[in-house]
């Protein structure tokens, strides 16, 4: 656990501004991996690791994915959460763009107004209980399959970023 | 989202400059060995953020061909970095392989 904890630390910070209305408008691609590039230059600092020394490539991978682990779970905690309290979130709010999208892709009209039903029984479940089944699973499963992905491509960066700070450093020190 | 003959994209148009942008800087890897250095990423995201802060301290409306260029300039030049993590990974195992 500790040797993780700065992965928890930048995994949670991510769950929470994944949630925040204004900060999440910038999150779509870029928080993940800011937060697993966050998370690797905490680690090297907590380790004391002199900052002329290269980082292995792996760790970095293994530090990102867990990042964004923790940022999915948290991330999803907190917009389940929310959604209970307030019976409303994002997908209520933007209903009808959604259903304009779904009819304008190229799929059979059955197809399409199937899915239009689904994300209309979602709203509805929402706005009634403040919880959807359907909805929970899909947040988990988009979350986690996502974060990780991104937090690996962030935790890829950052160890190519703090490698390339070392090799700067050693090569003015030569 | 970007808009084409009324098909709107499922990204915002940053993100389609982003993921444009990383497409564009595979073909180049295809092609050249460039070598990216710290700054050149640094500016890449300082020139998004710019564009970030400007439109949210209201210096100018949100536009999305600054924010799709923005993306395509960070989109192109993480990917040459991602890439060149990529390689220094398989080199990375192969010689733990070895070991």
């Amino acid at each position: 656990m500790k040797k993780y904890l700065s992965a928890l630390v930048c995994g949670f910070g991510a769950g929470v501004i994944q949630v925040v209305p204004f900060a999440k408008t910038f999150s779509c691609c870029l928080l993940i991996p800011a937060a697993s590039i966050l998370a690797l230059f905490l680690e090297r600092k907590a380790n004391k690791i002199p900052i002329n020394l290269t980082y292995p490539v792996s760790k970095g991978l293994i530090i990102g994915l867990i990042t964004g682990l923790y940022a999915a779970g948290f991330g999803s905690f907190f917009d389940l959460f929310i959604t209970y309290i307030t019976k409303n979130n994002d997908l209520i709010a933007t209903l009808p763009q959604l259903i304009k999208m779904i009819s304008e892709l190229p799929f059979g009209a059955e197809l399409k107004q199937s899915l239009i039903d689904l994300y209309k029984m979602i709203s509805d479940e929402i706005e009634t209980s403040g919880f959807s089944l359907m909805y929970t699973v899909s947040i988990l499963f988009s979350n986690f399959f996502i974060n990780t992905i991104f937090g690996m491509l962030g935790g890829l960066l950052g160890v190519q970023i703090i490698n390339k700070q070392a090799k700067d450093i050693t090569d003015r020190q030569e | 989202m970007i808009e084409i003959n009324n098909s709107s994209s499922l990204v915002c148009a940053r993100c389609s400059g982003i993921y444009a942008g990383a497409f564009l800087g595979s073909i180049i890897s295809f092609f050249f060995s460039i070598r990216i250095k710290n700054r050149h990423l640094s500016g890449a995201i300082a020139l998004m953020l710019i564009d970030v802060l400007l439109v949210t301290i209201g210096v100018y409306e949100y536009q999305k061909t600054i924010a799709f260029f923005t993306g395509i300039i960070l989109g192109c030049i993480a990917f040459l970095y991602l890439y060149e993590a990529l390689v220094s990974l398989f080199v990375e195992l192969k010689s733990g392989q070895k070991n």
